[in-house]
């Protein structure tokens, strides 16, 4: 499980990648958003050789609102807890094809996305789980913890640090 | 060539002549079968097709609909509580327009559990949600109509989910004679798939399966609609093709009528369920009884045109429902509650019985079919049914 990252050898290439966005315009993320930073670095990191899937969540909910898409690689969405399943089946497709000749032979990146409800809880877990046995595809798997189900109101889900509040504690008001 | 094999080995053998991309396994009976036998047909280097043994149904479901977005062939099948399981993943393959085929080995839902035994209530869950759904009766049908099943779902006028229901143990289990065609003739009746743009790949920038809300969601749906209904022309191309090219010809694609013309009473049913009751119609139409059987072949899309043209102005229609549809319009069998809603476009509408039976595996034999018959001719004379709805063979 390897993911090909261009590095910047020359300043030159710090220049291009600087100017070449994969994560761009058209999402509706607040200013500061970690995840949709994250997404916006780890897009520019892989290139444009890549398969982007992403589970059901905040960075898909905000990421990809008909008619506008923030992703200029190709991207597709997957259920909640499909992470695991997505990327094997996307990975090993694309070996398939490959080695029938029906794909032209090259190393395209698969990475899926989900955030801590969709890859800790859900079930999730065991399909990422699953995911991580099949060692001979190409893949990553990129958990965004941000420690609750943020999109659904910010909920407690299984990441959640104790003690903190959500709107799924049981708390006493005073 | 001609083998024998059970039927999931006869489904096995057209994934090979199919030459599936991709496939993921998940063990549950008796469906499973089909796994093993692909297993086998890698292993010995007549497939070629990545095999992932998935952590669940709903994984396995998933993995499936990803690979048949980059635009791999691929196959999935599962049983009872298992196909349950994974019925998130089963939408999602049909509301993103994904021609996966499956395979329901069918059994009962649990509980109690480990009924193993065939009944229909599986498939029959997705009904509703834009799969193709069909019922084969033997070994050689079952690898037919799987080529059949690739080259309908993968048109691009259909673009849809096909599963293939096959009766748990009557048919998955039992061993048959089939015929194996060759290769040659499989590639002249099924083109490679092709996604067109909408392939998922580097190539081809998209984003699949945006959030949308009630701005568009009506008319994704409306597209389904369409596709669905274009299914009934597809099938029936597909079916001529198929005859032309392999020699084998099904007749009527969607239904199997068995000595209907002229009949007073005609059972209709689905599945393993035709071999007692065809053998009663011959044993009944001997002693002078004016008796039939219409098989439903294809459930989705329904055969409305054909159940009219075959039932309208026969005097009792009895439907035999190896299902339940709990409070339904009149407590009877889905199958039942299809064919009562599509006649009443009859001209002549007959009356209707209906028979629940062989639930959880419980065999219906000859004489049950008899004894169904004997019902059906009763009321046919007395032209009234006392009873619509009968639990067949029900311990009270």
């Amino acid at each position: 499980m390897t993911v090909s990252i261009k590095l910047a050898r020359t300043v030159k290439d710090l220049l291009q990648m600087a100017q070449t966005e994969y994560f761009d315009a058209g999402h509706r993320t607040c200013q500061g958003c970690e995840s949709a930073m994250v997404l916006r670095w780890v897009a520019k990191a892989a290139g444009p050789n890549t398969i982007v899937i992403g589970a059901t969540g905040c960075m898909y909910v905000a990421n990809t609102t008909y008619y506008t898409t923030a992703w200029a690689l190709p991207w597709i969405h997957t259920q909640l807890s499909g992470t695991g399943s997505a990327v094997v089946g996307t990975a090993a497709a694309l070996k398939a094809l490959m080695e029938k000749g029906k794909l032209p032979n090259e190393k395209i990146n698969v990475i899926g996305i989900c955030g801590d409800l969709g890859c800790a809880d859900a079930g999730g877990l065991s399909e990422v789980s699953n995911a991580l046995t099949h060692t001979k595809y190409n893949f990553l798997i990129l958990m965004y913890d941000n420690e609750s189900s943020a999109n659904t109101d910010i909920q407690e889900t299984t990441m959640t640090p104790y003690g903190a509040l959500t709107t799924f504690s049981q708390v006493v008001s005073r | 060539m001609e083998v024998v094999g059970t039927g999931t080995d006869a489904v096995a053998y057209a994934l090979m002549l199919a030459d599936i991309d991709v496939t993921s396994a998940y063990p549950i009976r008796p469906y499973g079968g089909v796994m093993q036998t692909v297993a086998r047909l890698i292993a010995d280097g007549y497939l070629k097709a990545e095999y992932i043994v998935a952590a669940h149904e709903h994984d396995q479901f998933e993995i499936v609909k990803h690979a048949s977005a980059v635009g791999a062939r691929t196959f999935v099948g599962s049983s009872g509580v298992g196909w349950l399981l994974a019925i998130e993943a089963i939408v999602a393959i049909s509301t993103d327009r994904y021609p996966v085929v499956a395979l329901i080995g069918n059994r009962a839902l649990d509980d109690p559990p480990g009924a193993y035994g065939v009944e229909h209530n599986d498939a029959l869950m997705v009904r509703d949600v834009g799969w193709l759904l069909v019922w084969v009766d033997t070994a050689q049908e079952a690898l037919d109509t799987t080529l059949i099943a690739y080259r309908v779902a993968e048109d691009p006028r259909v673009m849809l989910p096909v599963g293939i229901s096959m009766d748990g143990a009557f048919l998955t289990h039992s061993e048959h004679v089939f015929k194996i065609p060759p290769k040659s003739k499989v590639q002249k009746f099924l083109p490679p798939y092709d996604l067109g743009n909408r392939k998922l790949h580097p190539s081809n920038v998209i984003s699949v399966a945006p959030q949308v809300n009630e701005d568009w969601v009506t008319e994704i749906r409306k597209q389904m609609d369409e596709a669905m209904k274009n299914a009934r022309k597809v099938i029936e191309e597909a079916y001529r093709d198929f005859a032309k090219i392999f020699g084998r010809d099904y007749g009527n694609p969607f239904v199997e009528p068995y000595m209907v013309e002229d009949a007073d009473v005609v059972m209709v049913g689905m599945g393993t369920v035709s071999k007692p009751i065809k053998e009663a119609v011959r044993r009944l139409r001997a002693k002078g009884e004016r008796v039939g059987f219409l098989r439903i072949r294809w459930f989705r899309p329904f055969p409305t045109d054909d159940i009219i043209r075959y039932l309208s102005g026969v005097k009792v229609v009895a439907v035999v429902d190896r299902d339940y549809s709990f409070g339904s319009p009149f407590d009877g069998g889905a199958v039942f509650t299809e064919i009562r809603s599509a006649l009443y476009e009859a001209e002549h509408r007959p009356l209707m019985m209906n028979f629940i039976g062989g639930l959880g595996g419980r065999e219906i034999t000859y004489n049950d079919a008899i004894n169904m018959f004997n019902m059906a001719l009763d009321a046919a004379r007395k032209g009234r049914v006392e009873q619509r709805v009968i639990w067949y063979g029900v311990r009270e």
